[in-house]
């Protein structure tokens, strides 16, 4: 498969469960203990556990690449927009 | 206490230190990341660094350095007491400013993992402590 266009699909799948997660997100913390990990992948919620690597595990076991899925855990802030950095115009 | 102990770098001098990450397969990699206090994202990987060691990603982030992708890293040290999952993001461009500063900078790291441990400087060296983890057995 050409590398590029496999890439943009593997884009187009992270950015549906970032849209799945933030659909969600309002909930999340009502739903679920503070540090569970929560998983989206395939545009739904796909897992959760208060253990990472179950996570993954689940997640592999289910057909998804890890590395596509979305996984936040709950009580974390959201780093959101804007963070402001302060290095943008030093030369390094 | 574990202690890193490093002379400052680059074209213009920079501290930093060097992580050990573990990959999806188990490899270790070791980066060398700029030490950056105001940065409030623990890690900032160039690219191609950022896709060899995410385990799974979060919500992207919007900076002044443009949009970045954002995941999960483990952070793998056992020997300094530094075994941590830590949201790391991608950004060519801090790639590419501190690889213009030193080839051998991967990015940079900032204040959630520098707090993890004891960070100072002096005229010459950057250091960073950690406590020695706990010995097995140990109450």
């Amino acid at each position: 498969m050409n590398g590029s266009l496999s890439s943009v699909r593997d884009e187009a799948e992270v950015e549906r469960n970032v849209q799945a997660y933030r659909e969600a997100k309002g909930e999340l913390d009502r739903a679920y203990p503070l540090k569970e990990f929560v998983a989206f992948a395939g545009g739904k919620l796909a897992a959760h556990s208060g253990d990472f690597e179950q996570v993954v595990a689940t997640l592999q076991k289910a057909g998804h690449d890890p590395r596509h899925c979305v996984v936040v855990r709950v009580g974390d802030p959201d780093e959101g927009d804007a963070d402001i950095l302060a290095t943008d115009r030093v030369a390094l | 206490m574990s202690e890193q102990r490093n002379p400052y770098l680059g074209r213009t001098p920079r501290p930093w230190l060097e992580l050990r990450f573990r990959d999806a397969s188990g490899a270790s990699i070791a980066l060398k990341l700029v030490a950056d206090t105001g940065s409030p994202q623990g890690v900032i990987l160039a690219p191609h660094w950022f896709d060899r060691l995410v385990r799974s990603r979060v919500a992207p982030i919007r900076t002044n350095f443009g949009d970045m992708a954002g995941g999960w890293l483990q952070l793998f040290m056992p020997e300094d007491g530094l075994v941590e999952l830590v949201r790391g993001y991608s950004s060519a461009s801090i790639g590419e400013k501190v690889a213009k500063s030193h080839p051998d900078f991967a990015g940079l790291v900032g204040l959630p993992i520098l707090r993890l441990g004891v960070y100072g400087g002096d005229a010459t060296d950057f250091w960073f402590r950690t406590p020695s983890p706990q010995p097995p057995g140990t109450p």
